[in-house]
């Protein structure tokens, strides 16, 4: 059950990964899939390592949110450099 | 009860990516992370269960709102026509092989802290190396956060 729950998560983060174009739904993606990952770490170690679970999905989550946070400040920044959130936008960077 | 709040986790996860308006993709993240935290506390990982609800559902939700009334709500970006039953074809393709195809096994034991009574003492003394590694990701997020948002140009104006 706890199986089925993780693999339809981490299909729903990848297919936004792939289909989506909006930069902050990619996001949403992202999150999605460390939800499932999340998930897995728990239901895999109960009931008996569920200790040692615990403080990897807190890792797992302080992670998350740095990651959040600078793709969030990433979106900003570049909404403010070329009025746009569209990720085919930024496919030709100067460098 | 936890097959119908895995439901709604995946329920409220996958009306996060279609729906159209971003707000209410985030209100609908929102509340599948709510939900995940009390499957967290039905597993037994109390702290795991905070973490989710409070940081996820709630720090990273605010990051996402700010984000979005600063970008503006509307999902004006066209997104490709992919029709749905493409989707849960695929999801269709995932589930058998999730049924089939795929155990979760336990966490190696070379990774448990099994010798400790407590969570304190998991986190403290078992996953040390862990910690120092969160802290050194927090300080790297605030500084990467802090060069991208700055408004400073190449002549230091």
């Amino acid at each position: 059950m706890y199986a089925y729950a993780v693999f339809v998560l981490i299909f729903i983060g990848f297919y936004c990964l792939i289909a989506r174009r909006n930069m902050v739904r990619l996001l949403i993606g992202l999150e999605i899939i460390s939800k499932g990952i999340c998930l897995l770490i728990i239901s895999g170690s109960y009931p008996s390592k569920i200790l040692t679970a615990q403080a990897l999905v807190i890792t797992v989550i302080v992670i998350e949110v740095c990651v959040m946070a600078i793709g969030l400040s990433l979106v900003i920044r570049a909404y403010h450099q070329s009025e746009s959130i569209d990720i085919r936008d930024f496919s030709k960077l100067k460098g | 009860m936890e097959p119908l709040i895995l439901l709604a986790v995946m329920i409220f996860s996958g009306l996060a990516i279609f729906l159209k308006d971003l707000l209410k993709a985030v209100i609908c993240l929102m509340i599948s992370s709510i939900f995940l935290g009390i499957i967290f506390f039905k597993l037994g990982a109390p702290y795991a269960g905070v973490f989710e609800i409070s940081v996820v559902a709630g720090l990273v939700m605010v990051l996402f709102i700010l984000t979005i009334s600063l970008v503006g709500g509307e999902d004006f970006v066209k997104e490709p026509a992919i029709p749905v039953i493409f989707f849960l074809i695929l999801l269709g393709i995932f589930s058998l092989l999730a049924v089939f195809g795929f155990k979760v096994s336990f966490i190696p034991s070379s990774a448990t802290g099994d010798k400790f009574l407590n969570f304190g003492q998991v986190l403290w003394a078992g996953r040390t190396f862990d910690m120092v590694a969160q802290i050194s990701v927090i300080f790297a997020g605030v500084f990467v956060i802090l060069a991208i948002v700055s408004r400073k140009g190449k002549n230091g104006k």
